[in-house]
């Protein structure tokens, strides 16, 4: 156990808290104890606590991470800064709204929209897009991007996977519909500039500029 | 500091190589107006390049020329990593192909060259 300063980027300015910290306690434990013993105004947002439902994605030590995925230990650092994500409006402290996330994610619509056919759809295993199935759309790629930090059209990672894995699908009638957004010049995959952002920080290991790379050579 | 370290020499690194790859093109670009004003001298006759050329022959711009190099060392090391990137290869190594297939290789490429450079161009041996 040992003493550590956690640095939080809150609303009304940065504030620092020092806190005891256990061997294999994670960002979100932290942010527990801080609001429970010190500070209950605290904002932040979680519900699963276990990595599946992508609600604690917040920047931690400037890298956008899952707060409950996170152990401080592995951050092998004297302090920790804790942010809201980058990109997106800040709804209070560590809270952001995933408007802009979702907006971007419609564009693309991400319904199945079933082709017109009599004969039952078969849907082989495909070892390309299982992984890619994982998305929990906790908008840490969308945060990490550098181009969507200058482009505010751009579609993003976790927007593109899903109209990829909707294209890839056999029952799916509206691939023609979705490639010619995927292929707009200023929002679509061209304005990838493959900086691997995305796929660094993907929490379920998505390689998502690989889809993006797949995606370019299929248009 | 050691965050943005931490950060840019590991998960974000190929972010660094593209803001590199973007620094190195617009160095580039300067380099390559400068190039096509000397040669355009030679429309104004012999005398007027060789009074053109011979303003690049100081040490401080050969000094510049083993910078030139250095640029376009990593630039064009940097193309070869995202050409094949974009081919599908090398995705999975990408951070290794910038380390060691970009910077390293680049550094040894630009040493070979820049040590003969210097010795010969700036020191006069």
């Amino acid at each position: 156990m040992s003493e550590m300063e956690f640095r939080v980027v809150r609303s009304t300015g940065t504030k620092i808290y020092t806190l005891t910290v256990k061997p294999r306690m994670t960002v979100l434990d932290a942010l527990f104890r801080i609001q429970a013993e010190q500070d209950s105004s605290l904002a932040f947002r979680c519900a699963c606590r276990v990595g599946m439902c992508g609600t604690c994605a917040m920047s931690i030590n400037r890298v956008p991470r899952l707060a409950c995925k996170t152990r401080i230990s592995t951050l092998d650092s004297p302090a920790v800064t804790i942010a809201p994500l980058p990109h997106l409006p800040v709804i209070q402290d560590l809270v952001v709204s995933l408007e802009p996330f979702f907006e971007q994610w419609k564009r693309i619509k991400p319904a199945l929209r079933g082709r017109e056919s009599s004969e039952p759809a078969t849907i082989p295993p495909d070892p390309i897009t299982s992984r890619k199935r994982d998305c929990i759309t906790c908008g840490i790629c969308y945060a990490a991007c550098g181009v969507k930090a200058s482009q505010a059209d751009y579609l993003g990672p976790a927007a593109i996977n899903r109209a990829f894995l909707r294209i890839r699908d056999p029952r799916d009638g509206a691939a023609a519909e979705r490639l010619a957004i995927l292929n707009d010049e200023w929002s679509g995959v061209w304005r990838c500039h493959t900086q691997f952002n995305c796929t660094s920080v993907c929490p379920k290991k998505i390689d998502l500029t690989d889809t993006i790379g797949r995606l370019k050579r299929s248009i | 500091m050691t965050d943005l370290l931490r950060k840019y020499g590991g998960p974000f690194s190929g972010m660094l190589a593209q803001v590199m790859q973007r620094i190195t093109g617009l160095l580039l670009l300067v380099y390559l107006f400068l190039h096509v004003r000397t040669i355009y001298a030679l429309k104004e006759g012999p005398a007027a390049f060789d009074h053109a050329v011979a303003t690049f022959r100081g040490p401080l711009f050969k000094l510049l020329e083993i910078g030139l190099l250095g640029i376009v060392i990593l630039h064009a090391l940097n193309g070869v990593r995202i050409t094949l990137i974009d081919l599908g290869a090398g995705q999975s190594r990408q951070r290794q192909l910038f380390w060691i297939g970009t910077i390293g290789a680049g550094a040894v490429i630009f040493l070979a060259g820049a040590i003969p450079l210097f010795l010969a161009s700036v020191l006069g041996r």
